[in-house]
């Protein structure tokens, strides 16, 4: 079993976003960052001012993140598509609404498809089993995560998924 | 660099140049702009892509977030979409165009657990015309809802909610869902 806990970025006018963090691990945001930052610095302040721009200007529309990035009916999406199509840096997210974000961990997507590319299946796949969890764990009537406005209550224990 | 994590990502943004600031946010608003003019006018995606002669992934691509816009790409979609998108604050006061925005819609629909509405205990979510809805709002906001739907409601007592048979809102505040329009 794999322990995370659900940990604010910031909160903007528009939506909050959130990471994960493992139990005994950096957040994944910082890991994406720290791993990308000296080669592709750019991108990285490119996605940054994406998600400052989600934050607090106009939220995580359909058209602004990748959709269908996982599998068809999961929330998966991806933050952004770059300018330089040279460059395939995703960083994988589940998108709750349009509001809420917990943005995951990512890498180079060299492949058409990230099944493809072993780092990326496990970050998918690990992604889509939190954002599963999540959401059996917001289900009525007696949900211990809710979606209050663009705040997520009762994240502050760790949760567990299968590793 | 800060440790905590809110401190992380205020050092990145600080650390992120004026002009990359500027390009994210002029390349999402020309995406929103063009997003917006296809709704006005009831339009794909892939009409837009017909209309260009491109692929509808390329279209897709263009109005993901931060594609470097062309002067001239632009100028070809504002004259298939016989609309500006850009308008230089100089000449804004002539801008005589026929697109003006229009407020978001916004639907509400219940989980596919399909709970009974006579009880109000079922869930729902909301998203525009173009977003998918993944979890339920929490009873606080759901007090929005039942105070414009209270009049609606006896029409749908013993009723399932699906997304058939949903409601549709308008989004006239910032916070919430606020009148609605209409009622399927």
């Amino acid at each position: 079993m794999k322990r995370f806990k659900i940990e604010l970025v910031t909160r903007g006018a528009k939506a909050s976003i959130y990471t994960i963090r493992f139990e005994g691990e950096e957040n994944e945001l910082r890991k994406f960052f720290k791993l990308h930052t000296s080669k592709y610095n750019r991108e990285l302040q490119i996605i940054s001012a994406v998600i400052d721009n989600i934050a607090n200007k106009r939220g995580a529309l359909n058209h602004i993140v990748k959709v269908r990035e996982g599998k068809l009916c999961d929330a998966v999406v991806a933050v952004p598509n770059l300018p330089n199509d040279e460059c395939s840096l995703r960083l994988y997210c589940w998108r709750i609404s349009p509001q809420t974000l917990i943005i995951f961990n990512g890498g180079l997507k060299t492949q058409r498809t990230y099944q493809e590319i072993p780092e990326l299946d496990i970050i998918v796949k690990d992604l889509q089993k939190i954002g599963k969890l999540i959401d059996e764990k917001s289900r009525y009537p007696d949900p211990e995560i809710v979606l209050n406005g663009n705040n997520l209550e009762g994240i502050k224990d760790f949760f567990s998924i299968d590793e | 660099m800060n440790n905590n994590m809110a401190g992380l990502f205020e050092d990145i943004i600080g650390e992120t140049p004026k002009d990359v600031n500027k390009f994210v946010n002029k390349a999402m608003d020309i995406a929103d702009q063009i997003v917006d003019i296809l709704k006005a006018k009831n339009l794909t995606q892939r009409k837009l892509a017909e209309l260009l002669g491109k692929r509808e992934s390329e279209i897709s691509k263009w109005l993901a977030g931060t594609h470097n816009f062309t002067l001239e790409t632009i100028s070809k979609i504002e004259a298939v979409l016989d609309e500006d998108i850009i308008i230089a604050p100089l000449y804004m006061n002539e801008y005589k165009g026929m697109y003006q925005p229009k407020p978001n819609s916004f639907t509400v629909e219940s989980n596919p657990d399909n709970h009974n509405l006579r009880d109000y205990q079922f869930q729902y979510s909301y998203y525009n015309d173009y977003e998918k809805p993944t979890m339920a709002i929490a009873p606080s906001t759901k007090l929005n809802f039942e105070e414009f739907t209270n009049k609606k409601l006896d029409s749908f007592k013993g009723q399932k909610i699906t997304s058939q048979n949903c409601l549709t809102f308008e989004n006239t505040s910032e916070t919430g869902i606020a009148p609605m329009s209409q009622c399927i």
